[in-house]
């Protein structure tokens, strides 16, 4: 049995990042990973990936971009090689291959059994990620055995796929990306859309995730939302990282081919049936869209940042079809696949202390978990609106560092 | 109704009205919490039926409405964006709403 001050589970952006706060304050740690650095990227996403942050978006504690492209969006491999060198650079201690089975509460913090070994520590930060599990509504359970069921985790690319229908479920990035592909392979697709957040690539010469930094709604603070909850549940932007800077929406996927739908509610007999409320998810995002871009125009008028040029314009709005669909054969709509891009949530079957609500949701108030000593870095707005990004883990691991340090009874003297 | 004398709304027509009362009961409550003075708000609806579905006529044809369409017309203090926000979230957060646009399991048993 290893004992150590604090153990990190994850080696991704969000345990680098600490890792880095952590040698800062001269803390000893180790990071236990279950594959090699960067696991998620590496194994559970889809071929075509790329973020969709621009590459200049990617700021660590201690690194910068310098490249050449500082517009362009990172496949994979490159964000693989990203967090490689990050963990290279900040000579992360890191113990590969290493999968948590456990963590209890002991006298001394926290036991963990690993499947190299157990270790105590006093403080311990989860960071393994918010996308752990696929979210699959219950209905799933009612699709037809011949029909194939994937999720964004299992999702590779449209080979895998026969040469079928493709019915996608969810319209946030995951889904509108996926039902983009799909309908270019060749593939009739339909997508099911309950509500949703549509933006454009770019807006007025510089990229959404540009104005969205520069106007600070990146960082608004736990402190400035009137209902966490919702916060943390809002459904991310229908984006795609193209090195065109393509814009995604419904619109530009109806004039690939994509039938929308609405959400789906049901399946019953083999048939789905989906909600009749397309037309208002549609209207919600259009109106939600032009209040960004509105802030983004006020915040243009204000501030007269030079090298706008582009006047302020408006998107055309949703088109709805004229007679949605609202229920469907599957089988004789020659449906044979079911992508579910219906979300994702963090995996903490093993964690065994008593901080998980019924809802299933880590209680926790910005990070700091409700248990001694116990922390959590990198899920959706954990203490700031960009708390998931690459480029939003780095505040949220100092802020945390610094409690982890006072917690282990250094003295901060630094300022908040 | 066929053969009724028209003196009183028919069940259907009770739905559309249930309806406008849902979601204008919700346009001036989402309007009071966003600081919206309504001055007047009126809406209108319409409900598409073929007969051919509850006379049995033709079984591809659906009892009950294949499209129902609601005209707000809206007074208020504020911009028309703002308007269409309340219209859109007072949807979002309607009963009736979500009874008409969503399969709904019905259980009618005999005493």
């Amino acid at each position: 049995m290893r004992d150590i001050s604090t153990l990190i589970i994850g080696a991704g952006q969000a345990g680098l990042a600490m890792s880095h706060c952590l040698s800062q304050r001269s803390i000893e740690h180790v990071l236990l990973e279950r594959g090699q650095v960067a696991n998620s990227w590496r194994t559970e996403r889809w071929d075509s990936l790329r973020l969709l942050t621009p590459n200049w978006q990617s700021r660590l504690p201690g690194y910068t971009y310098t490249g050449d492209q500082p517009d362009g969006y990172r496949t994979m491999p490159q964000t693989i090689d990203l967090l490689s060198g990050y963990a290279n650079q900040i000579a992360a201690p890191i113990d590969s291959e290493t999968t948590v089975l456990s963590v209890d509460t002991s006298d001394r913090g926290y036991h963990v059994k690993t499947n190299r070994g157990d270790w105590t520590c006093r403080t311990l930060v989860m960071a393994s990620g918010a996308c752990n599990i696929a979210n699959i509504p219950a209905c799933a359970a009612e699709l037809p055995g011949d029909i194939a069921s994937l999720t964004p985790l299992t999702y590779r690319n449209p080979d895998q796929l026969s040469g079928g229908g493709v019915l996608v479920v969810g319209a946030s990035a995951t889904g509108v990306q996926l039902a983009s592909e799909v309908q270019r392979s060749g593939r009739q697709e339909i997508l099911a859309t309950g509500e949703h957040v549509r933006v454009p690539r770019t807006y007025r010469g510089h990229d959404i995730k540009w104005w969205m930094d520069q106007t600070g709604v990146m960082d608004m603070t736990l402190a400035e939302v009137d209902d966490i909850r919702r916060a943390r549940h809002v459904p991310s932007l229908q984006l795609i990282g193209s090195p065109t800077q393509e814009t995604i929406s419904l619109n530009s996927l109806q004039a690939i081919g994509v039938q929308i739908a609405g959400r789906a509610m049901n399946i019953h007999d083999g048939k789905i049936q989906f909600s009749g409320s397309l037309a208002n998810v549609c209207r919600l995002a259009d109106l939600k869209m032009n209040r960004l871009l509105t802030q983004i125009d006020d915040w243009i008028d204000a501030e007269a940042p030079g090298g706008v040029t582009e006047a302020s314009y408006r998107l055309r709005d949703t088109i709805i079809p004229s007679d949605p669909l609202l229920q469907l054969d599957l089988k004789a709509a020659g449906i044979e696949t079911v992508i579910w891009a219906t979300g994702f949530k963090p995996d903490y079957s093993w964690l065994n202390v008593p901080v998980i609500t019924p809802r299933g949701e880590l209680r926790h108030q910005g990070g700091v978990v409700d248990a001694p000593g116990l922390y959590a870095l990198g899920l959706p707005f954990l203490r700031r609106r960009k708390s998931s990004l690459i480029d939003g883990v780095g505040d949220d691991a100092h802020d945390l560092s610094r409690h982890l340090a006072s917690y282990l009874g250094q003295t901060v003297a630094e300022a908040a | 109704m066929f053969a009724a004398t028209d003196v009183a709304p028919t069940p259907i027509e009770i739905v559309l009205s249930g309806l406008a009362g849902c979601l204008t009961a919700g346009i001036a409550s989402v309007a009071e919490n966003r600081g919206i003075k309504l001055n007047s708000v009126k809406a209108t609806l319409e409900g598409d039926m073929n007969l051919y579905g509850i006379l049995g006529v033709d079984s591809n044809v659906r009892n009950g409405f294949s499209a129902v369409r609601v005209r707000y017309d809206i007074d208020a203090d504020s911009s028309d964006e703002d308007i269409a926000a309340l219209v859109a979230q007072s949807q979002k957060r309607s009963a009736v709403f979500d009874i008409i646009t969503n399969p709904t399991n019905v259980f009618v048993t005999v005493a």
